[in-house]
């Protein structure tokens, strides 16, 4: 029981930095949108990953800080006959404490419903994946598909593949089909789906309006990055003729699951492939160095102030 | 026929080849279709093969004497539509979900207005440079 009551305390520890840390990150994400943008989306798309990633690494972090020091410390569990405490060997009175149950046990059904739809969503895509792939013609890199759809898009994460419809192939002009083509060409060097499943897989644990902002800001940098990358190797105006084109063509509506562009989003990505801001280049290299410097100084800091940390979590707690 | 759906899932190799057999000619018996298939699968796995892809919805038959003899139940262009269809809406649907990266998403939204101004923004554009 005692086992389970600190796997129930060291949860809800886990669960509330996560939520806290993932608020924090949403928040900071949307009010520095506007100095993300003007940097270009290479740094917006960075600030999104990290704002996926950072959250349950915290949680994560902490958590292990706690454990080690319950494992290592000095025995101080006579001292704590007031409340709760977080200890490997003495944690059943967690279980006393209904709300804290209520927590663990809501963020593990949470957390383990979005893990079971991710995967059927992921399994079921394969399947489609491959039953498109058994009836498609392999032109070079791309993959045609027989349809009257209009589409073009870059399915599997180990072997990124295009697939694009007979119908948008033939529809759109040279330019714009190079410039279509160039896109998920680079979608698929920078391997972007596996990007996305492990950015997906990541904010399983996060707050739940802040695990779609975070997510949509990541696809909307990434789009507007790879119609760049595009523009690099053709021109930025097939790019956005492409765009266009293909909107025009695909006038059934299709419902998204997640993120789903409009307008605005498409008139974003028109503009930002034909007006690229000038200073955008090493600005992701330098978000990541104050990333990665702020989490070794966070790991220092719990590491020398475990002990505070442990105590000010168990009184916080109660 | 059953709801295409699961037919949609992908044919294996042997089912493909056996499928390939019956579109060229139809209707085969099971050793017929064994005997244009070449050396390799045994009668019997030819016989799940037909079997199975009788159950998925993909051949028909019936009794001749002892033996059933297949046809399929669609043509190849009608299968491979069909396919395509099952496939293509689905995966379009989850949008920007974690399976697919699109060049588009989605036009919902988008009036004739909003695509004539777009336009316009890269005309302007254009005559910027």
């Amino acid at each position: 029981m005692s086992i389970l009551g600190g796997i129930v305390g060291f949860g809800v520890v886990f669960v509330l930095v996560t939520l806290v840390a993932s608020a924090l990150g949403g928040g900071v994400l949307a009010s520095a949108a506007r100095a993300l943008a003007a940097r270009g989306p290479a740094a917006e798309r960075r600030a999104a990953a990290l704002a996926a990633v950072i959250p349950p690494l915290v949680g994560a972090a902490v958590v292990a800080a706690l454990l080690l020091h319950s494992v290592t410390s000095v025995d101080h569990c006579q001292a704590h006959d007031h409340h709760a405490h977080l200890c490997v060997a003495h944690g059943g009175a967690w279980l006393a404490r209904p709300w804290a149950v209520a927590v663990a046990a809501a963020a593990f059904v949470i957390t383990v419903g979005r893990a079971t739809l991710l995967l059927a969503t992921l399994v079921a895509a394969h399947a489609r994946v491959q039953a498109l792939a058994s009836v498609a013609h392999a032109v070079d890199d791309v993959r045609v598909v027989d349809s009257p759809r209009w589409f073009c898009f870059v399915a599997g994460a180990r072997r990124p593949t295009i697939y694009a419809s007979t119908s948008a192939l033939c529809a759109l002009t040279d330019d714009e089909r190079a410039a279509m083509l160039a896109h998920e060409r680079a979608h698929v060097q920078a391997r972007d789906v596996l990007w996305k499943r492990l950015l997906t897989a990541a904010t399983l644990a996060a707050a739940p309006l802040v695990r779609g902002f975070v997510l949509a800001r990541w696809d909307d940098a990434t789009e507007r990055l790879r119609d760049r990358d595009a523009a690099r190797v053709t021109d930025p105006t097939a790019v956005a003729h492409a765009l266009l084109a293909m909107c025009r063509g695909n006038v059934v509506a299709v419902a998204g699951l997640g993120y789903a562009p409009g307008p605005s989003a498409l008139a974003r990505r028109i503009t930002s492939v034909l007006t690229p801001p000038a200073d955008e280049r090493g600005t992701p290299r330098r978000l990541a160095v104050v990333a990665g410097a702020a989490g070794v100084a966070a790991a220092l800091v719990l590491v020398t102030c475990a002990d505070p940390i442990h105590h000010a979590f168990e009184t916080l707690l109660g | 026929m059953r709801s295409f759906d699961a037919a949609a899932r992908v044919l294996g190799d042997l089912e493909q080849r056996v499928m390939e057999v019956l579109w060229d000619l139809s209707p085969l018996t099971v050793r017929d279709v064994r005997a244009r298939l070449g050396k390799g699968p045994a009668y019997t796995t030819v016989m799940t093969t037909l079997d199975r892809l009788f159950k998925k919805g993909l051949l028909a038959r019936e009794k001749d004497g002892l033996a059933f003899v297949y046809r399929p139940a669609l043509d190849r262009a009608t299968y491979q539509r069909r396919v395509v269809e099952a496939a293509v809406g689905p995966l379009l649907e989850q949008g920007a979900g974690p399976v697919l990266a699109a060049f588009v998403d989605v036009a919902a939204g988008l009036s004739p207005q909003h695509l004539a101004a777009l336009e316009q923004l890269i005309a302007a554009k254009r005559r910027t440079r």
